[in-house]
């Protein structure tokens, strides 16, 4: 039975793209990195016909590839400076960059709660995010079936409450 | 009676138990009675909903889907570079092949090098040697040369071909096809000659795309025998080895027929940016690598990564 990429290319690739923008934390480079994910799959599909969890090898892939990425290249720097920013959003005077700005805090405080769960949490967290199911993320993980709803229950509390703390500390430094 | 745990309430909410099952049955028939329960259900279900808002606002302002063809033909374009020296090396083997075969057509080599210039000119009578002379072979190689590249500007490749694959054997009419001089001496012949044979041969490229990124697969006999270390486990099936861009990858099977995948490639400094992580930084991972000498062994299969490293264990 060999793969049909094409479909798994359509139904999976957003997904795909999201999950690597918040590993690599630009869209521009995470929609190159599905890209060059893809094109990695297809070179090693004749060795996958016995594959049985596709997207976890997609995404396996993936995290490979974005791990090389966080290598080579320090973006989080830009995205992080940016929570300490807020002079400059009191002194946008251009509502629609006011606005920009407001998003890429947030962003950041999302990539800053995502970088307080352990590595375990933060992969199980976002792939689940990405559309897998817990057999697949269990498959690729090597976790248990049965500890994957554990890991998602604790990173998702860490998750919400960290944000909601940086949050809670922006409106108040206002 | 005894609650559900987090977790098991965590994978009833996000839809882990498929309805029927024992697990889904289970706790379905306990939140009926237990209104603790119940509640700390909907609780993980607004935990889960929040995680999802949170993560979304992490998103690109637009994602574009490029169509998938465009892969398709990305990596068929790449996969053109290899191709190339295969289908070289295939020519100069059928320039020596066709040369020994066409031994017999030596008076006349001139008149098929040069099907469309100028006529008549035995250039070559004199120079036609009786016995292989390299010296004599590599005279003759310049004036050929240019001879060489008219016939292709014409639009008359197959001729070419054939007649280069003549010009060629004459230089060395009595050597056996596989001489290792004869193709030093073929070098220029054959490189110039790779783009009419590709030309010529568009079939022979299509073959070898359909080899994966030009990967040569032999038997464990032809790796012995050419010396290449093979590190497998040695109690699985061995289903084929393959050569590939910087090492070795040998596919072996599980008793259950899943499929185990070992590259094997030699440390060096350029590698070290592209090779995964080693096993120990990454429990949850398809793949664990063990490093023999200096070789690195990366081994991968659609198992537990308990199961990986015990098979890691055991490569040879």
């Amino acid at each position: 039975m060999s793969i049909d990429w094409a479909q798994v290319y359509g139904s999976t690739y957003e997904d795909l793209v999201r999950f690597l923008y918040r590993k690599v934390w630009d869209a521009d480079r995470a929609q190159d990195l599905a890209q060059e994910t893809f094109l990695r799959c297809l070179r090693e599909s004749p060795h996958t016909r016995t594959l049985t969890n596709v997207r976890g090898f997609v995404f396996t892939i993936a995290q490979n590839l974005a791990r090389d990425e966080a290598r080579t290249v320090l973006r989080r720097k830009k995205h992080l400076a940016l929570l300490e920013n807020e002079t400059v959003a009191a002194q946008a005077n251009n509502v629609e960059a006011a606005i920009r700005l407001e998003r890429e805090q947030k962003i950041a405080a999302v990539e800053s709660a995502l970088a307080d769960l352990s590595n375990r949490d933060r992969e199980v967290l976002l792939l689940w995010d990405a559309g897998l199911s817990y057999q697949e993320i269990a498959q690729q993980t090597g976790l248990a079936i049965g500890a994957i709803g554990t890991t998602l229950a604790r990173a998702r509390t860490r998750l919400a409450q960290t944000y909601e703390e940086m949050e809670g500390r922006k409106h108040v430094a206002r | 009676m005894s609650h559900v745990d987090e977790g098991e309430l965590t994978a009833y909410a996000d839809g882990a138990y498929a309805p029927g099952t024992t697990e889904a049955q289970r706790i379905a028939l306990h939140l009926a009675e237990c209104a603790n329960c119940r509640n700390r259900l909907v609780q993980a279900q607004a935990l889960s909903a929040r995680a999802a808002e949170i993560l979304a606002l992490a998103t690109p302002d637009y994602i574009t889907v490029p169509p998938f063809e465009q892969i398709r033909s990305a990596v068929t374009a790449r996969r053109r570079f290899p191709v190339i020296p295969l289908s070289w090396a295939a020519s100069v083997i059928l320039a020596l092949g066709v040369g020994w075969l066409g031994r017999g057509m030596l008076n006349e080599p001139e008149a098929i090098v040069r099907p469309v210039a100028r006529t008549g000119q035995p250039v070559t009578t004199e120079q036609q040697p009786q016995s292989p002379v390299a010296p004599v072979a590599a005279e003759s190689k310049p004036e050929r040369k240019d001879e060489r590249r008219e016939p292709p500007a014409r639009g008359e490749p197959e001729v070419a071909v054939s007649g280069l694959a003549v010009a060629a054997a004459s230089s060395e009419p009595m050597a056996a096809p596989p001489a290792p001089s004869a193709a030093t001496a073929q070098d220029a012949a054959a490189k110039a000659r790779v783009q009419n044979y590709a030309a010529a041969q568009p079939a022979r490229d299509e073959l070898a795309l359909r080899q994966p990124s030009g990967i040569e697969y032999i038997t464990a006999a032809q790796a012995e025998r050419r010396g290449i270390p093979l590190h497998i486990v040695p109690e699985l099936e061995v289903v084929r080895i393959g050569l590939i861009d910087n090492g070795v990858r040998v596919e072996q099977k599980l008793p259950d027929g899943k499929l185990v995948t070992l590259t094997a490639a030699v440390l060096s400094d350029a590698m070290e940016t592209r090779m995964p992580q080693a096993g120990a930084e990454r429990d949850e991972a398809v793949a664990v690598v063990v490093t023999r000498g200096d070789t690195r062994i990366t081994i991968s299969a659609d198992l537990p990564a308990d199961s990986l490293r015990a098979l890691a264990a055991k490569i040879r």
